[in-house]
């Protein structure tokens, strides 16, 4: 049915929202007025991967690569050789323009991959365990696969240096930081490693420090700007940590509910659905961080230590993905099938609808464990402005995984659904054609 | 009926004064669109016959010349007209001509004559009865000189028509007369082996007897003569069986399998079954020529009255378009104006007008000469015939006759013309044509084992002639009699539930629309409804039945690939090289490109309940019921000829002017075809829904071929990769998951509910869907509205073409051009109508700059829920 007018359970809790949600069939904002369907895969989309200008790369649980051409939409590439699902895609530049691919499979095996022939050039298998993220250090020269254990390698797949494994869990994910830190999140802590390259061109991994501030498993991990990195939990913490001294700078706890008078612990033990404020997905553009939590949206002003913006029923279901494009426009996708596209406005005078969501808003380190009271309220909050919904992308029948931006060119949607979709701008793309046939027609001197 | 002899020119005005002879002006076709007004009417003629028909007589030893079968067998066409006296004028011109002639050079023992068949065109202009008369002889082991002479003939009470088509009945008509002559063969060959069987018997009774009673003289003369006789067949035996191998270099020769020949019966037959036939009536011409061939034939002559169906000016206006729309490629594919030829023609087509290009200088004599030898290439002599002149040279002095029009035995019938005038006189008479032609068979003359299918461009272009295909295939094992039975019990009744309602339809046509549409209908319209749907759903079966067959559906997919693959890939190189790779090896390749043409229909299930066969005048109905013998099922199933897309085009015109007339939203559904938004019709009536999918897919821009873009009838439930395939869409049965992915995709569809006669989808406000669709015309014809309608989409098509290319030159220059865009603001005056010019300019610019998979165009606008508003 109309799920996106009737909303989810969010929306029917909070009937205001769900009429702020249905943006109907009009949607002067929304350019994607031309879609192309990208058949190929046959099973879940997962991955997507930007090679250059006009080509990337998508993988799932077929263990299919298939590399795709974003202005015609044509497959350019079948990349196969994986026998079981993608876990890990990542490009590696390689120098003079030329890209090449990293897949990692739970086949465990590592490949690279020659996009532009099709050909596997590396690959790595029979590693003890599969790998769950991948890291690309372009000073380096190098990369880093994090899974059970952490291994560096160098653009000729050599394995240059190897540490055990941490825990049952495992390097959820990776990041690099600045003075050739790494930063790798596991199970709860995040562990500061230094890659040193020695004289005879061995690395070395230190570790060099452990940030234990979360109460849950880390999900996400990200940069901010150079002096400042991210990380987001299971139980809804938004931790913000200084890149040089790796202590923590801000602490952010996002709640569904109002605050139980209990611990953090009692509630994140209490929570019926933990994962409605999960943070599954963090992303920043240096000055703002959007989480995705649960099927909410957060926006983060790092300066103001603050939400400036959010929505606490995005979506009718978990966001996968979000992004923040330009002049404060958003993206994100959803469990629903959705994508949704947002722009952060200034409230307008108009009082901000009374029911908006909870927060408990704590602006320092630990200390600030204790729940906040009841008085916390967003509209205390000073600058919030608001999301407004400027256009959803439907079409996918599946949850949409992620999605990938290319500007003017478009944007390509993965799913469940096995499919990707490339929407684009149908204006442009019929000028485009127009051109074409123009050109044609003088290059054949007619048709 | 025929009095005083004929040679009175043909201008003569007394055809135009006799109009009182029409008895029944009621039954006249309904091409005479025009109604008969009792003076001086330009359209009455002498004829006794009403309307054109194909005469089969023969020349019998006892009787002389009579009819054997017309077709169509119904004496509401033939009237009054004496079909004896007819058959006596036509069979005695000719029997002469190619008759039995024995050779008198001939080894010892008889020699069978393949004689040529003649093609005469002969007239009584008095009685405006005018014949194209294709003679042919059959092989009777009983009969005279062992030859049955008979002829077909396409009986016209215009001699322009004749002449205009001459090619055209030429081909049709070489056609049956070789499938007749193959099954002929066949049969004459089984006879001779039991004949053979029986004096080989005789003859080892008769030894025994010798043997038993040690030799009288008297005995000994017998087993000599017998013995003598036995060579003789044996020799006859060997004659008719070799020539299907020295036929097979022949692109068109039509092997039959030796296979097939009934094996040999253990005894003898009985002595006396040959005796005593003698001695009363020959065979008749079921026992001539085996029983499939002889409906194949029969399938042919029918098909052949179809597509000459109507008169001149109809014939010469859709050869017109047909032809013009093929040359306008850049715009053809947006609506479906004419009936689709299949892209295999096209490119044939294309191919021949190439050749033509490079030796267009040296066509003249040559290719005259040339065309002159395909037209009776059917036998075993070839004739030559020397371009522009006179004579012929055969090495066979006995088949030498000239046919230029003096040998006329009958005083009171005239040749009017042969392959040879008419070849001189044809520029004069049919120059339109003349280019195509010259083209075509220039082209055999490049391509002789390849390209026998461009010889029936033309006739193809209005017939789509499938039979070869399984008539080939067929002669194998693959066509079981008790396989044939079952299906033919259903095409029977199929016959028999359709004949009852048919007229009906097509009085409802006259009665402006005053029909059940919708479920408010009386308890008839029910029933019929249900009859209908069985009958369609019968056709379905009907039409999965070819598939059975294991050879067939092989051989179909392999074509259906290299078709597919030649779509995707349009180069003419690419696509004469994989003509070349084919791998049909001993079968003339035309019957690998006919089956191509019946692939579509086999393919695509929803064409199968379209193709409406008894679906036309009434006097269709009564014809084919009141036939003695049902055609042969498996040739009818694979025949998508083009009078059946014609006429379900008509159906669909009607169709869609219900529509109009009756839903107060016709405009709207129409606006969302024309801008490509997919329009979804949902109803719990199935056949509503697809007679109305039926209706409108007249709108729908590039159908594509075989109207790959229309889904009369989807099962499960809506993708969005459906939509990319489809933009119009029945749904019969809405469960409620179909329900729920047709909310999901609301956006990019329209939704029309019959039951609730509601739609869902934009509004439309302008003008350019008025013209197209305007309820308060006073059309109330089908076939008037189609007419209109196709002149609005011709002309839509152009004014998109204009702005498709002004619209370029503007972006590429970036001039703009204030006064184009002033006058098409004044044409189209909405931004409606923009969407509209800017959706197909877009389809045209795809089409031919296109890579990738097809994208999907959609707007963000609102939707309003239409209710129907019109009282019914």
């Amino acid at each position: 049915m109309l799920r996106w007018i009737l909303g989810g359970r969010e929306a029917q809790s909070s009937g205001q929202k769900s009429s702020v949600l249905c943006i109907g069939e009009e949607q002067p904002k929304n350019c994607f007025t031309e879609l192309q369907v990208l058949k190929g895969h046959f099973d879940i989309v997962r991955f997507l991967v930007q090679i250059d200008d006009f080509r990337f790369a998508s993988a799932g649980d077929d263990g299919l690569v298939l590399v795709w051409n974003v202005e015609t939409g044509e497959r350019l590439q079948e990349l196969r050789g994986h026998s079981q699902q993608i876990t890990a895609i990542s490009a590696f530049p390689c120098g003079d323009g030329f890209t090449s691919l990293i897949t990692a499979s739970s086949d465990r095996s590592l490949s690279l991959w020659d996009p532009d022939t099709g050909n596997r050039v590396q690959t790595i298998s029979d590693l003890q365990s599969s790998v769950k993220c991948l890291l690309v250090l372009g000073r380096l020269s190098a990369w880093l696969s994090g899974g059970e254990e952490l291994c560096v390698w160098d653009k000729h797949f050599q394995l240059l240096c190897h540490r055990q494994k941490h825990s049952d869990t495992g390097i959820a994910a990776l990041v690099e930081l600045p003075k050739n830190c790494v930063a790798a999140a596991v199970d709860k802590e995040i562990v500061i490693y230094r890659v040193t390259m020695t004289s005879d061109s061995s690395v070395l991994l230190d570790e060099i420090s452990r940030c234990s501030d979360h109460h849950d498993q880390i999900r996400a991990l990200i940069n901010v700007n150079d002096g400042i990195f991210a990380s987001g939990s299971h139980a809804g913490e938004l931790i913000l940590w200084d890149s040089a001294n790796f202590r923590n700078v801000a602490y952010e706890h996002i709640l569904w509910e109002e605050p139980h008078p209990g611990s953090q612990t009692e509630i994140r033990l209490a929570a019926p659905k933990p994962s409605e404020m999960s943070v599954q997905h963090l992303t920043s553009d240096g000055r703002l961080i959007l989480a995705a939590v649960g099927s909410g949206l957060y926006v983060y002003d790092v300066v103001a230590k603050a939400v400036v913006a959010y929505r606490k029923a995005a979506h009718d279901s978990n966001v996968l993905h979000a992004t923040l494009l330009s002049d404060g426009e958003l993206m994100s996708c959803s469990e629903d099938g959705s994508v949704r596209m947002w722009e952060i406005q200034d409230l307008p005078l108009a009082a901000e609808p009374a029911s908006a969501g909870f927060f408990g808003m704590w602006t320092f380190g630990r200390s600030s464990k204790q729940p906040g009271p009841q008085s916390k309220k967003v509209l205390e909050i000073p600058n919030l402005r608001t999301l407004e919904l400027t256009g959803d992308l439907i079409g996918h029948s599946g949850a949409v995984q992620m999605f990938l931006s290319f500007r003017e060119k478009g944007l390509v949607t993965c799913s469940t659904d096995h499919l990707l979709i490339l929407w684009k701008d149908g204006e442009r793309q019929s000028r485009l054609r127009s051109q074409a046939l123009f050109q044609k027609l003088e290059e054949n001197g007619g048709l | 009926m025929i009095g005083s002899p004929d040679l009175l020119p043909f201008t003569g005005s007394g055809g135009f004064e006799e109009e009182g002879e029409e008895p029944e002006v009621n039954t006249l076709p309904e091409e005479f669109s025009v109604r008969l007004s009792p003076p001086h009417n330009p359209w009455s003629s002498a004829a006794q016959f009403h309307r054109d028909f194909i005469l089969v007589a023969e020349f019998s030893e006892q009787v002389g010349p009579k009819p054997v079968l017309t077709i169509p067998n119904d004496p509401k066409v033939i009237g009054s007209f004496d079909l004896n006296h007819f058959s006596v004028r036509i069979m005695s011109v000719d029997y002469q001509a190619s008759g039995p002639g024995h050779t008198a050079s001939a080894p010892p023992g008889p020699r069978l004559n393949f004689s040529e068949d003649s093609r005469v065109i002969l007239g009584d202009s008095a009685e405006d009865s005018f014949a194209y008369v294709h003679h042919l002889t059959l092989y009777d082991l009983e009969a005279r000189g062992m030859v049955r002479p008979f002829c077909m003939a396409y009986v016209c009470s215009d001699q322009t028509k004749l002449m205009e088509n001459f090619s055209e009945l030429s081909e049709c008509f070489s056609q049956a007369s070789d499938s007749l002559k193959t099954g002929n063969r066949q049969a004459f060959s089984s006879e001779l082996q039991r004949k053979l069987q029986e004096l080989e018997y005789r003859r080892r009774a008769l030894l025994e007897d010798t043997h038993a009673s040690t030799g009288a003289g008297g005995r000994a003369d017998e087993l000599e003569a017998l013995e003598h006789l036995i060579l003789n067949h044996r020799e006859l035996l060997r004659q008719v069986t070799s020539y299907p191998n020295r036929k097979l270099q022949q692109p068109d020769f039509l092997p039959y399998d030796m296979a097939d020949l009934p094996s040999e019966p253990s005894s003898p037959c009985l002595p006396s079954i040959a005796s005593c036939r003698s001695e009363s009536l020959l065979k008749p011409l079921e026992e001539l020529c085996n029983f499939y061939f002889l409906s194949l034939v029969k399938n042919q002559l029918a098909d052949t009255e179809r597509c000459l169906r109507g008169d001149r000016s109809i014939l010469r206006t859709a050869h017109i378009s047909q032809l013009l729309s093929r040359k306008l490629k850049l715009t053809n594919f947006l609506f479906e104006l004419c009936c689709p030829v299949d892209a295999e023609e096209e490119e044939e087509e294309e191919e021949a007008e190439r050749v033509l290009g490079n030796t267009v200088g040296a066509v003249g004599g040559q290719s005259e000469k040339h065309g002159v030898e395909l037209f009776s290439c059917v036998e075993e002599i070839q004739i030559k015939m020397e371009g522009g002149e006179g004579g012929r040279a055969t090495p066979d002095p006995s088949a030498f006759t000239d046919m230029m029009g003096s040998v006329t035995s009958s005083d009171s019938i005239e040749v009017l013309g042969t392959e040879k005038s008419y070849r001189s006189q044809r520029g004069a008479v049919v120059s339109d044509s003349r280019e195509t032609r010259v083209g075509t068979t220039d082209v055999i003359l490049q391509h002789p084992a390849g390209d026998t299918g461009v010889r029936r461009l033309r006739a193809s272009a209005r017939r789509a002639n499938s039979e070869d295909s399984i008539e080939v295939l067929s002669t194998t094992e693959s066509i079981v009699p008790d396989d044939l039975s079952a299906i033919t019990e259903e095409e029977a009744e199929h016959h028999t539930l359709t004949n009852g309602f048919e007229e009906e339809e097509e009085s409802e046509d006259d009665k402006v629309l005053k029909e059940e549409w919708m479920k408010n209908t009386a308890t008839a319209g029910e029933e019929r409804a249900e009859s209908r749907g069985r009958k369609e759903l019968l056709e379905e079966i009907m039409f999965n039945v070819p598939d059975k067959d294991n050879s067939l559906t092989e051989k179909n997919n392999q074509v259906h690939e290299d078709k597919m693959n030649k779509l995707l890939q349009a180069g003419d190189t690419v696509e004469s090289r994989q003509k070349k790779s084919r791998p049909v090896f001993d079968l003339p390749v035309k019957m690998a490109l006919k089956s191509v043409e019946a692939e579509g229909a086999v393919r695509t299930p929803s064409y199968a309940p379209l193709r409406l066969l008894s679906v036309d005048e009434f006097s269709d109905c009564t014809s084919f019921t009141s036939s003695s013998e049902p055609p042969s099922p498996t040739t009818f199933n694979l025949t998508s000829t083009c009078v059946e897309k014609k006429r379900k085009r008509r159906r669909a015109g009607l169709r869609a002017l219900r529509f109009i007339k009756q839903l107060s939203f016709s405009q709207h559904a129409i606006f969302c075809l024309l801008i490509g938004r997919p329009l979804v019709i949902i109803g719990g009536d199935e056949r509503l829904v697809r007679k109305l999918v039926d209706g409108l897919r007249l709108f729908l821009p590039a159908p594509g071929a075989d109207g790959y873009a229309v889904m009369s009838c989807l099962a499960t439930s809506l993708q969005l990769t459906d939509l990319l395939t489809w933009r119009l869409i029945g749904i019969h049965s809405a469960s409620s998951s179909v329900l729920q992915s047709l909310t999901q995709l609301s956006r990019y569809i329209a939704l029309l509910d019959l039951d609730q006669k509601t739609l869902r989808c934009p509004s439309y406000a302008g003008s350019l869907v008025g013209f197209l669709a305007n309820p308060h015309t006073g059309i109330s014809r089908g076939l008037t509205y189609l007419l209109h309608l196709e002149s609005c989409l011709t002309a839509l098509a152009n004014r998109v073409l204009l702005q498709t290319f002004t619209a370029a030159s503007q972006l590429h220059r970036a001039i703009p051009e204030e006064k184009d865009s002033q006058q098409a603001q004044q044409l189209y005056s909405s931004e409606n109508d923009f969407q509209v010019m800017h959706f197909l300019t877009d389809l045209i610019a795809q089409r031919h700059t296109g890579h990738g998979p097809p994208p999907l165009r959609f707007s963000y606008s609102s939707v309003q829920l239409h209710r129907n508003t019109y009282s019914t």
